[in-house]
C-alpha cells in the first residue's frame, strides 16, 4: 500500500503543469514587407515577440474542439478561432513576427502582450492587461477591465483605461491617455503634445517639457502631480475647485493662494513660459516637483 | 542696457518685488543710466494714466449678459484682487490692443452688434427663494436624448455582456455622474464659472464616450 502511494505521487510529480498544455498548431509561415498582422482572440493570451525573419512563427495551444484559422493574404496575415460547437474556447498564442510588422490584436477575455515591435501597434481588450514594449507610429491600446502598460514607444500613442491603470514608461511622441476609475502614471517622457485626463485617478507625469509643447493634465477627484525639470520653459494654469496647490518650485508660487480655489485660473511662467501646461484637479491636490510622482509611486 | 533688470522695472514700480529683489534693483538703478530713464518713463506714464478722466462705456453690457444668465453680479469680495504689470514690450502691445478694441467698440456702438444666440448656462430660482435649479440649457435636451437612447441600447444589449462587465460599467458611470452632480452643484453656486462648464461638458462627454464604448461591445458580443 505503501509503496503504491509513493509511485502514484512519484508519478504525479513528473507530470507536466497543467497550464503547459501540448501545442495544437505550430507553424511557421513566410510574409511579405509591408503585410499586417490581425489577431482576434476571444479569451486566452496573445503574446507577440519580434525577430528579423521576414517569417511568423505561430504556437497556438487549445482546447481539441477548438480550431486555429490563419489566413494570408497579399496584406494581412489573420488569425483566429473557431469551436466546433458554438464560441471558441481559450486559446493561448504564442508568435513571433517580423519586427517590421504591423500588429493589431483584439479580444475579450484576452490578455495582450506586444514585445520589441518597430510597427504600429493596435490592441484591445474588455477584461485583459495590455502590456506594449516598443512601437512606432500609431500605438492604440485600449482596455475596459484591464490595466494598460505601455514602455518605449516612439510615436503618437493613444491609451485608455476604463477601470484600471495606466503606465507610460520612456515615451517620445503625441501622447492622449485617458481613464475613469483608474490611475494614470507617465515617466521618463520625451514628448511636445501631451493629454491626460481622468475621473477618480491621479495624474502623474514625470518627464521633460519642450518648448512651444502643449500638455493638460485633468482629473475631477484625484491628485494631478507634476515632476518637470525646474529650467523648463512653461506658461503654466492651474485650476482647482475645492483642490488644493502646492510647488516647490520658486516660478510657481501663487501670488495669493486664496486665489487657487473656485475655479479659478491661477497662471504662472516657468523661464521663458514657451510650453502650455494646463494642471486641473476639481477637488483633488495638484503638486509641483521634483520626485513628487516617484513618492506617489513608493 | 540689461534686459534682466528692465524687465522687472515695471513690478518694482508695483511694489511687486520682495525685499531683496528690491533692493537689487535699486543699486542696479544707482549704476545705469538707461534702467533710470527707463524707469522715469514708466513713471510718466503711470501718472499719464491716472490723471486721465474716467470715460463711461457708451452702453453697459452688463444688463443684457445679466439678462441673459439670470444670474447677479459677483461679489465684490470675490473679484480678483490681483495686480497687473507689464513689461515695456507688453505696456506697447497693450496699448495696441486698446486702440484696437476701443475702435472696435465705438464701431459696434454705432452700427449696432450682432446679438449672439449662444446660450450657455441658465441660473433661475423660485419665487420662494429656495431650490435654485441650473440647466445648462445649450445641451442638455440633445445631451439627455443621447444618454437616454445609449442607456436604452445598453439596456437590450445587456444580456451579451458578462455580469462583472456590466457591474464594471455602472460603477464607472456612477463615478462620472457623481463629477457630473458635484459640477453642476457647483454650477449653483456661481453659474458662470468657465472651468466648472468646461468641467461638466467633459464629465458629460466621458459619459458619452463610455456609453458609446459599452454599446459598442454588447452588440458586438450580441452579433
Amino acid at each position: 500500500m505503501l509503496i503504491g502511494t509513493v509511485l502514484v505521487v512519484a508519478a504525479l510529480a513528473q507530470a507536466p503543469p497543467p497550464q503547459a498544455r501540448a501545442p495544437q498548431r505550430d507553424e511557421t509561415v513566410n510574409v511579405q514587407r509591408g503585410s499586417r498582422l490581425i489577431v482576434n482572440n476571444f479569451a486566452g493570451e496573445v503574446v507577440i515577440h519580434t525577430w528579423d525573419k521576414d517569417s511568423l512563427h505561430i504556437v497556438a495551444r487549445h482546447q481539441n474542439r477548438t480550431k486555429v484559422e490563419i489566413k494570408q493574404s497579399p496584406s494581412s496575415v489573420s488569425i483566429s478561432a473557431s469551436g466546433e460547437m458554438g464560441p471558441a474556447g481559450s486559446v493561448d498564442y504564442d508568435i513571433t513576427a517580423p519586427s517590421w510588422m504591423p500588429v493589431k490584436v483584439d479580444g475579450t477575455y484576452c490578455f495582450i502582450t506586444v514585445d520589441g515591435t518597430q510597427a504600429e501597434v493596435t490592441a484591445e481588450s474588455v477584461r485583459g492587461d495590455i502590456t506594449i514594449k516598443g512601437g512606432t507610429g500609431f500605438v492604440t491600446a485600449k482596455s475596459v477591465e484591464g490595466s494598460v502598460v505601455v514602455d518605449g514607444t516612439r510615436g503618437k500613442l493613444t491609451v485608455s483605461s476604463v477601470n484600471e491603470h495606466v503606465d507610460i514608461t520612456d515615451a517620445s511622441g503625441d501622447i492622449t491617455a485617458d481613464a475613469i476609475n483608474g490611475g494614470i502614471q507617465l515617466q521618463r517622457i520625451a514628448s511636445k503634445s501631451v493629454d491626460v485626463s481622468t475621473v477618480n485617478g491621479t495624474i502623474g507625469y514625470q518627464g521633460s517639457i519642450a518648448d512651444g509643447g502643449h500638455y493638460s493634465f485633468a482629473t475631477h477627484n484625484g491628485n494631478v502631480l507634476l515632476d518637470v525639470p525646474e529650467n523648463a520653459n512653461a506658461t503654466v494654469s492651474v485650476r482647482t475647485y475645492s483642490g488644493s496647490f502646492h510647488s516647490a518650485f520658486a516660478a510657481l508660487q501663487p501670488p495669493n493662494r486664496s486665489e487657487m480655489q473656485r475655479g479659478k485660473r491661477v497662471t504662472m511662467t516657468m523661464g521663458n513660459g514657451s510650453a502650455d501646461v494646463t494642471l486641473e484637479s476639481f477637488g483633488g491636490t495638484i503638486r509641483v516637483g521634483p520626485g513628487v510622482v516617484a513618492r506617489e509611486k513608493r | 542696457m540689461s534686459d534682466r533688470w528692465t524687465n522687472r522695472l515695471s513690478e518694482y514700480l508695483d511694489d511687486d518685488l520682495s525685499a531683496s529683489e528690491r533692493r537689487s534693483v535699486e543699486a542696479h538703478l544707482q549704476e545705469c543710466a538707461d534702467c533710470r530713464t527707463t524707469l522715469a518713463e514708466l513713471h510718466g506714464v503711470v501718472e499719464r494714466a491716472g490723471s486721465l478722466p474716467a470715460r463711461p462705456p457708451v452702453s453697459d453690457l452688463w444688463d443684457g449678459i445679466e439678462t441673459r444668465i439670470g444670474a447677479t453680479a459677483p461679489p465684490a469680495s470675490r473679484r480678483s484682487a490681483w495686480r497687473i504689470s507689464f513689461t515695456l514690450p507688453q505696456f506697447a502691445a497693450a496699448a495696441l490692443a486698446l486702440m484696437v478694441l476701443s475702435g472696435g467698440a465705438v464701431w459696434i456702438a454705432q452700427h449696432g452688434g450682432r446679438a449672439t444666440s449662444l446660450q450657455t448656462v441658465g441660473a433661475t430660482a423660485n419665487a420662494s427663494g429656495g431650490e435654485r435649479r441650473v440647466p445648462v440649457t445649450f445641451s442638455d435636451a440633445n445631451y439627455d436624448e443621447a444618454v437616454a437612447d445609449l442607456e436604452q441600447a445598453l439596456q437590450s444589449g445587456r444580456g451579451s455582456l458578462d455580469p462583472q462587465t456590466i457591474d464594471i460599467i455602472e460603477n464607472n458611470l456612477q463615478a462620472i455622474d457623481r463629477a457630473i452632480d458635484q459640477s453642476r452643484h457647483a454650477l449653483e453656486q456661481d453659474p458662470a464659472n468657465i472651468y466648472l462648464n468646461n468641467h461638466l461638458a467633459e464629465a458629460k462627454q466621458q459619459k458619452l464616450t463610455l456609453l458609446r464604448q459599452a454599446t459598442a461591445i454588447a452588440s458586438t458580443k450580441g452579433s
